[in-house]
């Protein structure tokens, strides 16, 4: 793996551990540029990075406010790196698994891609999609 | 209008008068499409065949509406995300309405503008 590959690899493995409960919210959003747009599973809306943060806020707690998670694990598959010049793209597959407080396990697969911009220094998202598997066509349509 | 606008315009008005020779001009070798009719990502390759499934006659009208647009570029990098609807009619079937977010990555290369990763996600 060239170097250029080998640290995008690297910025998503760091980033993605953001999304545990053993991470760091920080993590994940130092990753996301100040300009990223990000499609969630959760929303049916185009989030940018105020509004994601503001998300992942209501989800993980902080500034005194506890999480709403006892457990959460966001685990990554079959997992592809492409780079085009100064351009990168992580993609694959997910599995969200979790415990809310007082409340059963939750569990969610689907696809996600990440299209990162190298800006000299350090690989960054631009965009983030989640597209749950939910969201897929799953049944027959209607005659 | 932004370049990367022009080409996502482009890549729609293409896409939704059949076109696909244009649609794939402006489409990377290397892209990544996500697509709500399949679990799995498509390559270009298994997205042509699955295109090739639908462009053989089975819709009487079909258009992809994309609204809300955003649209940002860094340098050689850029992403047009928002909403879109696909509307069409089936051949000997009823309508068929489909909201969605949805996310194109651009790379400028040689050739301007060409996509290189494809979401579409339905919500």
């Amino acid at each position: 793996m060239d170097p250029e590959a080998q640290s995008l690899e690297e910025a998503f493995r760091i980033a993605i551990h953001g999304w545990r409960s053993s991470g760091r919210s920080a993590d994940l959003l130092a990753f996301l540029h100040d300009e990223a747009l990000v499609i969630e599973s959760d929303t049916p809306f185009v989030l940018d990075k105020t509004a994601y943060a503001n998300h992942l806020g209501f989800h993980r707690g902080g500034d005194g406010t506890p999480g709403l998670w006892e457990a959460i694990d966001w685990v990554a598959k079959d997992v592809k790196y492409a780079l085009l010049g100064r351009t990168g793209i992580v993609s694959g597959g997910f599995s969200i698994r979790g415990k809310p407080r007082s409340a059963g396990f939750r569990l969610r697969h689907g696809n996600f891609s990440m299209l990162c911009v190298w800006d000299g220094q350090q690989w960054r998202a631009l965009a983030v999609t989640l597209s749950p598997m939910q969201s897929h066509v799953l049944e027959a349509s209607p005659a | 209008m932004n370049p990367l606008a022009s080409a996502f315009a482009a890549l729609t008005a293409a896409l939704n008068r059949g076109d696909l020779a244009a649609f794939y001009a402006a489409t990377h070798p290397r892209m990544m499409m996500i697509d709500e009719d399949s679990p799995w990502r498509f390559d270009l390759e298994g997205f042509k065949d699955h295109i090739r499934f639908h462009g053989g006659g089975v819709w009487e009208s079909f258009a992809w509406q994309p609204h809300d647009v955003n649209v940002r570029v860094l340098g050689a990098t850029g992403v047009v995300a928002g909403g879109a609807t696909f509307r069409g009619k089936t051949q000997n079937a009823v309508f068929r309405l489909r909201h969605c977010c949805s996310r194109t990555g651009g790379c400028e290369t040689e050739r301007d503008g060409d996509g290189c990763s494809g979401i579409r996600r339905r919500s």
